[in-house]
């Protein structure tokens, strides 16, 4: 069934087009904003100036040429100079990436990594004090939007107990210590929020693998209630509960935006924010692009990835 | 001859979807609201007294929650502020609620070509983390009250649009919907005073949870600065103000947010409730069911 | 001479009741059975056949708990017995097969792998021998080529075929006794004679000795030694297969009969069907839970608590009943058929 992974890429292709459609025709619905935000109201601007530099970024081309011309720069690797600096995007993106993709890598796992055991033991007595307990304590982890968690943290460990840095960000290959110390509060104040998302989904569908027919052979096999819950019930309510990664990892890139600018990380987040407040377009456009392929691209890999697993829909075996 | 038929053979409309509301977090939630709106009821200082002589002032009688660094009583910016936030979450859910509605049930109900192109574009928006899409908008628009209650609106309409498309189809698919078409009654009418009553709980669940998100949103942009512009506050200005502070009085950052958490709790617990009591008690049923006699294949 | 006493049963239950909450959902159920032997438990939907079995080899789940009775396997008392203890039992000495062969099989795991599963968890041999034990089996149960099928999964095979690979399942380990609740149910005709057939030459060759769950009469005439009928909780009359289908004791049995649909009956008459319902757990009628659609009820019947009894003199050959007026041997029981049951009005 080749045919299914083909149709699922191009969706996904057609997806980013449109998302990038959707961001450059934001931006440019007001026209030559960028310009007259940037100078608008600085003293001594004249027209003229303003005409010079809407002339030299660009701006007074046609709408659609500049959207063609800002994608065949991506495809080319050239993703224009920012209107505030004149730096290369490309550059500033590249350098802001690495903090981004080390700490979502990090949140999520760590939002798994907590919502599995939780969501395990809520199941095996569903009802009972444990899932009770599990429950409530995840629906406040849920009202905690990352970045008001990240402060609470901060007051916690930082300012009262002074145990773990509140900004800052050092390279992995610089100094592998400092930088996992760095991580461990702006990853949680991720996982905080969305742990709970994969812990109620992969709860709900373990009580249901549980309660099913299949789970009830296997414990008639003799199997004991740890392997039943294992090898039957963990793998066949994982397989839905993974589309939920994807979800988390749009809402880890969602929040770290503001994590990375609450905890000092030079990360794409905090890029986006500055150039928001700058209205350098030229950068927003192409960070946001960038972010939102990430979200589409890893949601790709999961539904292909369940697709895969799934003997049911990967088609004839053996 | 048909209407005989018709008037033989009645049709059970299903009871009226009830809307059940947990008693204690919409309490919460209104005593959080009243208190805002009646701020000068309840402090006496203005949000923006300043007092320069006691800067970060200790909780005490005059100043229930002590001082910000210019002496500004926190209690009543933090009141005065949730005006701002909650107006701006009302102005959003409400704006969403209305585009949602007709986006979904349009969807719904037109099917074919314009269901796929007006879901296609709910997933497309739905595509870009929700921050990032409310940055974008305000690089472009720029942050006013205004704007941002647009922004924020237009933001979750999508998500309004698909759970009022999912419940229009789940409740069309029913009998008596069916019925009524064939009985003659217009579709406007059917959707206006049988439909709409009937999913409303949906609706309004998916608007308590679109709150919160509204509410998380404001403050996330005020707290970067591009939300609520100083001189007004509004709760993620206050988060803002307070984390410049953070090592000389964390309890500055706290209030404003202890309130983020606590209503974006209250409407997390109230959309829970509202979500759909009937498919609750269905629940419950089945379950009494199952126990009563065992597994049956038959039936 | 003294005549010697019964060698102990291999499968002991005595008064065995289970609820849901506090309402009893099956009450004062005993039955035994010998090495070898074939019990047939028919009944209603919902007189408490399947949630006996469970409850015998303890896969039942929340809200129903056994609230009383021993189950005796072999003089060892199933109920008390831990987790860890029943699960060296189930599947090793007691199995059981299921209604629902499409559910009852992990979707994610291959079906070799799912026998092999059985034989290790209570045989220490290695994978590769478990594996060939599992080919065996899959050909024992009538699978073709088992060996490529091995690592087949259960969607790819037809609803028959699954309850196949569930036999080789429950039988792998040779266990003493089987259950097999509603084993044909959910299967077409042909597949159901099939399947009768395959567990009919397995139980004999292993000497596996078999409760079977049916409300098809005619499955359980053709398959089991002895009857046990359940009506609402409880067992209404228990006998020798033959001594059941000539004569039975308990009215309800006889109406159960009569109600059997006969191919080659008259078609222009109403099919016979009993009048009324079943009592609801937890609402029971004091005294006999079936007066109220026996047309032999009297005031009697509306007292007390009924006890299974042994009905009337030699010649009956053990029958047990739950009635203070049975059938007895020399009863005609052609005149009764008409009262006990009746035609259904309409379509």
């Amino acid at each position: 069934m080749v045919r299914y992974v083909i149709r699922r890429i191009a969706i996904s292709i057609v997806l980013l087009i449109a998302v990038s459609m959707l961001i450059f025709i934001v931006l440019r619905a007001l026209p030559g904003s960028p310009v007259t935000a940037r100078l608008g109201t600085s003293q001594g601007v004249t027209q003229e100036m303003i005409n010079r530099l809407t002339k030299s970024a660009g701006l007074d081309r046609p709408l659609a040429s500049q959207y063609l011309t800002w994608i065949s720069g991506i495809l080319h690797g050239n993703l224009g100079t920012s209107y505030f600096t004149g730096q290369p995007v490309g550059s500033l993106i590249g350098a802001a990436i690495g903090p981004t993709l080390e700490l979502t890598i990090i949140g999520v796992a760590l939002s798994v990594v907590i919502a599995v055991p939780a969501a395990i033991a809520s199941a095996r007595r569903p009802g009972g004090w444990l899932d009770g307990i599990i429950t409530a304590v995840s629906s406040a982890g849920m009202a905690f939007p990352p970045f008001v968690a990240g402060i609470v943290l901060i007051i916690v460990f930082s300012v009262q107990a002074h145990l773990l840095p509140a900004r800052g960000y050092v390279p992995f290959l610089t100094n592998p210590v400092q930088n996992l110390r760095d991580m461990i509060l702006p990853a949680i104040s991720l996982a905080v929020g969305a742990a709970p998302l994969v812990l109620r989904y992969l709860r709900n569908e373990l009580v249901t693998s549980l309660d099913s027919n299949y789970t009830r052979t296997a414990a008639g096999k003799g199997a004991s209630e740890t392997r039943v819950l294992l090898r039957h019930a963990l793998p066949n309510a994982a397989l839905p509960s993974l589309t939920m990664i994807g979800l988390i990892t749009g809402y880890t890139l969602g929040g770290s935006v503001i994590v990375e600018y609450a905890f000092g990380f030079s990360g794409l987040g905090a890029l986006s924010i500055q150039s928001a407040f700058n209205r350098d377009y030229a950068i927003l456009q192409s960070v946001v692009l960038l972010i939102s392929t990430l979200f589409i691209l890893v949601s790709l890999a999961v539904d292909l990835m369940s697709w895969r697993l799934d003997p049911r829909t990967r088609g004839r075996h053996g | 001859m048909a209407e005989a038929v018709i008037a033989a053979t009645p049709v059970r409309r299903p009871r009226r979807a009830r809307l059940g509301i947990p008693p204690v977090s919409a309490l919460l939630l209104l005593l959080i609201v009243v208190l805002c709106v009646c701020a000068p009821l309840v402090v006496s200082a203005g949000p923006d007294q300043i007092d320069p002589t006691h800067p970060f002032a200790a909780a005490t009688g005059q100043h229930w929650l002590g001082t910000d660094e210019v002496g500004r009583d926190l209690l009543s910016r933090l009141l005065y502020g949730g005006r701002l936030s909650l107006m701006v979450c009302a102005g959003s859910v409400a704006l969403a609620f209305v585009l949602g509605t007709v986006w979904g049930v349009a969807a719904a109900e037109r099917g074919g070509w314009a269901d796929e192109i007006l879901m296609r574009g709910a997933d497309i928006a739905m595509a870009i983390p929700q921050i990032l899409f409310a940055l974008v908008c305000v690089a472009a628009f720029g942050a006013s009250l205004l704007s941002l209650t647009l922004i924020t609106g237009i933001l979750l309409t999508p998500s309004s649009a698909r759970m009022a498309r999912s419940v229009t189809i789940q409740e069309t698919g029913l009998d008596y919907y069916s019925a009524g078409i064939a009985y003659g009654a217009g579709k406007i009418r059917l959707l206006s005073t049988e439909v709409l009553p009937n999913i409303f709980p949906a609706l309004a669940s998916q608007a308590a949870i679109n709150a919160a998100s509204a509410i998380i949103l404001e403050a996330s942009l005020s707290f970067v600065g591009l939300g609520v512009q100083p001189p007004q506050t509004s709760w993620g200005v206050l988060l803002q103000q307070g984390y410049g502070y953070l090592y000389n009085d964390p309890s500055y950052a706290l209030s404003p947010a202890i309130m983020i958490l606590l209503t974006v709790l209250c409407l997390n617990l109230v959309a829970n409730r509202m979500s759909s009591p009937d498919a609750r008690r269905a629940a419950r049923r089945a379950a009494r069911r199952a126990a009563r006699g065992g597994r049956k294949v038959r039936k | 001479m003294t005549a010697v006493s019964p060698p102990a049963p291999l499968l002991d239950v005595r008064d065995l009741e289970v609820s849901v909450g506090d309402t009893p959902v099956v009450r004062s159920v005993s039955f035994q059975l010998a090495p070898g032997e074939r019990l047939g438990i028919v009944g209603e939907s919902g007189s408490g056949k399947t949630l006996t079995a469970l409850s015998v080899i303890g896969l039942h789940r929340a809200p129903v708990r056994v609230s009383g009775g021993q189950v005796l396997l072999s003089g060892t008392d199933l109920l008390t017995m831990r987790r860890r203890e029943i699960d060296k039992v189930r599947g090793a000495r007691i199995s059981m097969i299921y209604q629902d062969p499409s559910t009852s099989l992990d979707p994610l795991i291959t079906i070799g792998a799912q026998i092999a599963e059985a034989i290790r968890l209570h045989e220490p041999v290695s994978r590769a021998q478990a594996r060939n034990r599992a080919a065996e089996l899959l050909g024992d149960v009538g699978v073709p080529t088992p060996r490529e099928r091995l690592g087949a999964y259960p969607h790819e095979f037809s609803g028959g075929m699954r309850q196949r690979v569930m036999i080789a399942i429950a039988l792998a380990c040779q266990p003493e006794v089987l259950l097999c609740d509603e084993p044909t149910t959910a299967l077409d005709v042909t597949t159901q004679a099939r399947v009768l057939d395959l567990l009919d030459r397995l139980c004999r060759e292993h000497g596996v000795a078999s409760v079977l769950i049916t409300h098809d009469l005619a499955v359980a005439s053709g398959f089991c030694d002895k009857i046990a009928v359940m009506y609402a909780g409880q067992m209404v009359e228990q006998a020798a297969a033959a001594d059941f289908f000539e004569r039975p004791a308990h009215p309800y049995s006889a109406a159960l009969l009569s109600a059997s649909v006969d191919l080659a009956a008259d078609i222009s008459q109403p099919l016979p069907t009993i009048a009324g319902q079943p009592p609801v757990a937890g609402s029971l009628p004091a005294g006999c839970a079936f007066r109220s659609r026996c047309p032999y009820a009297d005031e009697a019947c509306a007292t007390g608590e009924i006890e299974l009894r042994s009905v009337g003199g030699p010649g009956s050959g053990g029958t047990q009943a739950r009635c203070i007026r049975p059938f007895t041997a020399s009863t005609n029981r052609g005149q009764h058929a008409a009262r006990l049951t009746q035609g259904v009005i309409d379509g």
